[in-house]
């Protein structure tokens, strides 16, 4: 096991922020922890890196007990934070170097690790440039490349992609799936759904410090009710057009935003077929339609009642 | 591992331009302008020799002898010019003259306006007056002691004699200089902040990073804080060259001791930054006006902009001079510009050391925590 976090409590004056929270992370795996600002996903991972103190719970990392002067764990822990940290008085290399050099002293390792960390984020072209100098997108890499340039057995990353372009999201995002390849554990929160689901094998949901829904992705969409959702591109329905799309077999919910209907249903195998049916023989006149399986946001949703993104 | 560490903080703190700022060019600034404030005063302070026209009605020669002496060599009180009384009033009319003697039985000062080289003038001459009628009286009533106050006179003699406590001369236009090098010392404290913010992780996001490594945190905080001692004592090393050598400011001829108070004083301010970025809650912006506004406050009761407010202080306040960094400082330099013995810096040292200790043991208290209970 690389984490083992056990029944954490946290709390901030009288805000629970971890309610006896317990995770694990196996070998190899990319775990993520998904919720909406606020849940406790950093203060889980900074409880887990023994920055903050906790009330309750035991944390072992690698096997063993974490604590602040756990230093032969930690020389094999990278971690990339929410917020930069870099510094602006060095250079791209500089940086990665610096914060290299507190974990590799053999100046020729770290000179070769430091080459490719450069590499790996794509930052050849920007080594003298200073981080003032560099694009949001840019500067997020470096943080990465400060984090992981010690080719570290458990990276840590903390909502990575905060404000970045898609351009750079997606290479981030190619970069941890590389790093996981490589062999590096993986313990990744955002409140990107997208992100968690592109890129975990495993998720935690969280919500106000506490889990409500672990497990693989598909275990997750498996635990809902929802199957499927239909869009239909069109003009307002009648009373009775909506009634009869209503009483289609396996139809949740059916909601009209502007010209766009939207049909909720349980699993089911003919759902679509149902629906253009209705359609058709109702006569209703149409636009696009599409079908969509549900997203960590419906399993969300379903489970709190509101959305991620809330 | 220290080194690697030292070297990169050293280069953090060199590129630091707001740091760069208030603890080299500002000073430098204001140190020029001091000196050109300063310097003007210092040339209105010399003494001018005053032009007084004298008129001779009663033939004086014993006064003539008087005022011609003093109206003689580089040290000279009076500019002399004999004249009719009504050149002299030409001449005061004119303000050729600051005022016009007249002799006769009654010694007569018409001046135009009133002022110090007036009032010179008549103090002058109320002495004189004064001595004649001692003399004739003397001479009237115990003429046996006339031999006396001639051969007293003969001997030059010397009743006060002046005990000089230093070789050098008492200037009070040094100490604004002194308590611009004392607010410079204190402003070192930016240092301080910056190695505290650079390893306490609830202060930056580069020092979260840094707690997550496997470097103790007191061990960073060293490397920093010896990196931060170079660059800081180099910049004021460049200071003093520039007071020295730019200004001319006198500190003396104990170049090694003003080496010793200027190093101890960069320990001082150092720890200082630090002790207040460590204990103050808030954002870097209060720590930077805390910083700044003692150090300037600091300086100023030190005698930075007038001499007159650190003795001011000395005397109303003693235990705020005590207080004070600054003026703890100013006044280490000032001892050693002006007084011989060494007691007083010694006390003045032991002072700054103090302080250092108080703020370093402060900080050190503080940042020992490596959890925290929020971030």
């Amino acid at each position: 096991m690389i984490i083992k976090a056990t029944n954490i409590v946290k709390r901030y004056g009288e805000l629970l922020a971890l309610d006896h929270l317990s995770l694990e992370l196996k070998e190899g795996e990319i775990l993520g922890l998904l919720g909406p600002n606020g849940s406790g996903k950093t203060t889980a991972i900074n409880c887990i890196l023994s920055l903050l103190t906790y009330e309750k719970g035991e944390i072992s990392i690698f096997g063993q007990p974490m604590g602040p002067e756990a230093y032969d764990l930690k020389k094999d822990i990278g971690v990339v934070m929410q917020n930069v940290a870099v510094f602006n008085e060095l250079t791209v290399v500089e940086n990665i170097d610096y914060f290299c050099g507190l974990y590799v002293t053999n100046p020729t390792s770290r000179k070769r690790l430091v080459d490719e960390a450069v590499d790996f984020v794509g930052l050849n072209e920007f080594r003298k440039f200073y981080p003032k100098k560099l694009s949001g997108g840019l500067l997020r890499r470096l943080n990465i490349a400060c984090g992981i340039a010690h080719k570290p057995k458990l990276i840590i990353l903390d909502e990575p992609t905060v404000a970045v372009d898609p351009q750079s999201r997606n290479n981030i995002l190619e970069g941890i799936l590389e790093l996981n390849r490589q062999g590096a554990s993986i313990l990744y929160t955002s409140h990107y759904m997208e992100e968690i689901e592109r890129i975990c094998t495993r998720v935690i949901i969280l919500d106000k410090g506490r889990i409500v829904a672990a497990g693989t992705k598909e275990a997750l969409k498996e635990m809902i009710t929802l199957g499927e959702k239909i869009s239909v591109e069109m003009h307002s329905l009648t009373q009775a057009q909506a009634e009869a799309l209503q009483n289609l077999p396996n139809v949740q919910s059916i909601h009209q935003n502007g010209n766009l209907l939207t049909i909720k249903s349980r699993k089911g195998r003919q759902n679509l077929e149902s629906v253009l049916a209705l359609l058709k023989h109702q006569n209703i006149s149409y636009g696009k339609i599409y079908s969509e399986l549900p997203t960590l946001n419906d399993v969300f949703l379903e489970i709190t009642g509101k959305e991620l993104r809330d | 591992m220290f080194w690697h560490i030292f070297k990169y903080r050293l280069k953090i703190l060199l590129y630091d331009k707001g740091t760069m700022f208030w603890t080299l060019a500002f000073p430098v600034l204001l140190a020029t302008l001091f000196h050109l404030a300063f310097g003007q005063l210092g040339a209105q302070e010399r003494f001018q020799a005053i032009d007084v026209a004298v008129v001779d009605s009663g033939n004086d020669a014993a006064f003539l002898s008087v005022v011609e002496s003093l109206s003689t060599g580089d040290e000279r009180l009076l500019n002399l010019h004999l004249a009719t009384r009504d050149a002299a009033l030409e001449l005061l009319a004119a303000g050729e003259v600051k005022g016009i003697i007249e002799t006769g039985e009654e010694m007569s000062l018409t001046v135009s306006q009133s002022g110090i080289q007036q009032s010179i003038l008549k103090t002058f001459l109320n002495n004189y007056t004064q001595t004649v009628s001692a003399v004739s009286r003397i001479a009237t009533k115990r003429p046996e002691l006339l031999t006396m106050l001639s051969s007293l006179a003969a001997e030059d003699a010397v009743f006060l004699v002046e005990q000089p406590i230093s070789r050098a001369a008492p200037n009070n236009l040094v100490i604004p200089f002194f308590s611009l090098l004392a607010m410079t010392c204190l402003m070192g404290g930016f240092l301080g902040m910056n190695e505290v913010n650079a390893v306490q992780a609830n202060l930056s996001a580069q020092a979260m990073r840094m707690s997550v490594t496997p470097v103790h945190k007191l061990r960073t905080f060293l490397a920093g804080l010896s990196a931060a001692l170079v660059v800081q004592f180099m910049k004021l090393m460049l200071f003093l060259a520039f007071l020295v050598f730019v200004l001319s400011i006198d500190f003396g001829g104990r170049l090694a001791l003003v080496l010793v108070a200027v190093f101890l004083c960069t320990l001082l301010g150092i720890s200082f930054g630090a002790f207040v970025t460590s204990l103050v809650k808030g954002g870097e912006g209060l720590k930077t006006g805390i910083l700044i506004a003692v150090s300037l406050a600091g300086a100023h009761l030190a005698g930075m902009s007038s001499p007159e407010v650190k003795y001011l202080i000395e005397h109303a306040v003693p235990p705020l001079a005590l207080l004070n960094p600054a003026s703890l400082i100013t006044d280490a330099f000032y001892t050693l510009y002006y007084f011989d013995t060494l007691s007083r810096f010694t006390v003045n040292a032991l002072g700054i050391i103090a302080f250092t200790a108080l703020f370093a043991g402060a900080t050190y208290f503080v940042m020992r925590r490596q959890r925290y209970v929020s971030l």
